[in-house]
């Protein structure tokens, strides 16, 4: 069961990477149980916590620990994809816990975008999840559409990822470079084919078709 | 950082057709941020027989962001400025996608000049006496067209010739001046 908290919590990280995909990960917050008010006071000074999270390595190990066990390639996710990633929670806590002895309980629940220029949105939920739950797909896409100012662009949830068969596509308008067999694409409701790269870029503007202008605001 | 990919792409796909759209696209420097491009002025319109030149300056976020346009030729209509050559185009600005290209946008430079759009003027001036005396606009910008946009085209053939003059081959002589932007003096330092 997901439970609410009215104060977000203290500290939060994300990894600083520059990778050009959106990726659908955790963080760990806290190893204490949230509904106790006792050990929600003590989330305002656990200094091992803060420290282990405050590395910049960690998060960066944590990400490629959590890509490595899920057995998915780096690419771009958007929240039906979640379902690709059983036992998510779970083996993020192992691996913490091998790397750093700390036990976790309970999580709260990001979807970051690392775009090109380095720069990244981030949703978070005020959510806290047991450790060994997802969040529904109709929690990730309300969190993606009331991101606000650090969100997905809305018109992400609209894209259907595939991989091209044949070569037969045009080329992507955006880049204009060929599609060949086995490359990622990404359909939009209009029927349009780009590159999520590409057009993930021109969402974050825009969340219109180049070509013809449909609109791809998320449906929610 | 600009996609030099598909920036060069795009300018095959210019030079494969501009003999048939008379709009072309060259580098005016090696890497491709800053480039002319030439559009024949509409034909029916007081700009036919017209050669226009305009500057391109490609932001770093291009093709995110619209190549940044001005007509370098002087011209007399409702939607570039008669002092700037600066442009007032939708595809320029709000309305600019990644799908559009170079040649595109100078396609939809050369429509707005067959139909100005007074109500959304850029040059007021010109603007008012489209709407108030429109055979003087017309006399006006034919007379502009005459001046400078077949002028500017005359000057180039007297490059050419000098040039030629010197002893440099014509062929040549010609693909550089076009590189440069007519630019006499660059041409020469390129030919040497």
């Amino acid at each position: 069961m997901a439970q609410q908290f009215q104060e977000p919590p203290l500290f939060s990280h994300v990894a600083n990477t520059c990778i050009n995909h959106v990726v659908y990960i955790t963080i760990i917050l806290t190893s204490f149980d949230p509904s106790s008010a006792a050990e929600v006071c003590r989330m305002q000074s656990p200094p091992i916590e803060r420290d282990i999270f405050n590395h910049p390595s960690i998060c960066h190990d944590i990400l490629r620990q959590l890509l490595a066990y899920s057995f998915v390639p780096i690419n771009f996710y958007i929240g039906q994809d979640c379902d690709l990633i059983p036992n998510l929670s779970t083996r993020l806590c192992e691996s913490v816990l091998q790397r750093s002895g700390v036990h976790i309980n309970y999580f709260q629940v990001f979807i970051t975008v690392f775009q090109t220029h380095c720069c990244y949105n981030v949703v978070g939920t005020p959510f806290f999840f047991q450790a060994d739950e997802l969040p529904s797909r109709e929690m990730v896409q309300r969190m993606t559409c009331d991101g606000g100012e650090h969100s997905l662009p809305a018109g992400a949830m609209a894209l259907k990822r595939f991989l091209i068969q044949d070569e037969q596509e045009d080329p992507c308008a955006i880049c204009i470079k060929d599609f060949n067999s086995g490359d990622n694409a990404a359909r939009l409701p209009c029927s349009h084919v780009f590159h999520p790269d590409c057009i993930l870029q021109w969402f974050v503007q825009k969340s219109t078709c180049p070509l013809c202008c449909f609109a791809c605001s998320c449906v929610s | 950082m600009i996609d030099l990919a598909r920036v060069q792409k795009e300018l095959v796909e210019c030079s494969k057709d501009a003999e048939g759209s008379g709009i072309k696209v060259c580098p005016k420097s090696d890497n491709l941020v800053l480039l002319i491009g030439t559009i024949p002025g509409p034909v029916g319109t007081p700009y036919e027989g017209g050669i226009f030149q305009i500057d391109i300056t490609l932001p770093d976020g291009y093709p995110f962001e619209p190549p940044k346009m001005k007509f370098k030729t002087k011209v007399w209509h409702p939607n570039i400025s008669s002092q700037s050559g600066a442009i007032c185009l939708d595809i320029l600005k709000d309305q600019w996608s990644p799908a559009l290209t170079l040649k595109t946008a100078l396609l939809s430079v050369q429509a707005l000049l067959s139909a100005p759009q007074p109500d959304d003027p850029q040059d007021a001036v010109v603007a008012q006496q489209y709407l108030k005396d429109y055979q003087t606009f017309v006399n006006t910008a034919r007379y502009w067209t005459e001046s400078f946009a077949k002028e500017s085209s005359r000057g180039i053939e007297d490059k050419v010739q000098k040039l030629v003059e010197m002893g440099f081959p014509e062929a040549q002589v010609r693909s550089i001046l076009e590189a440069v932007g007519g630019d006499e003096n660059l041409a020469l330092e390129r030919l040497l």
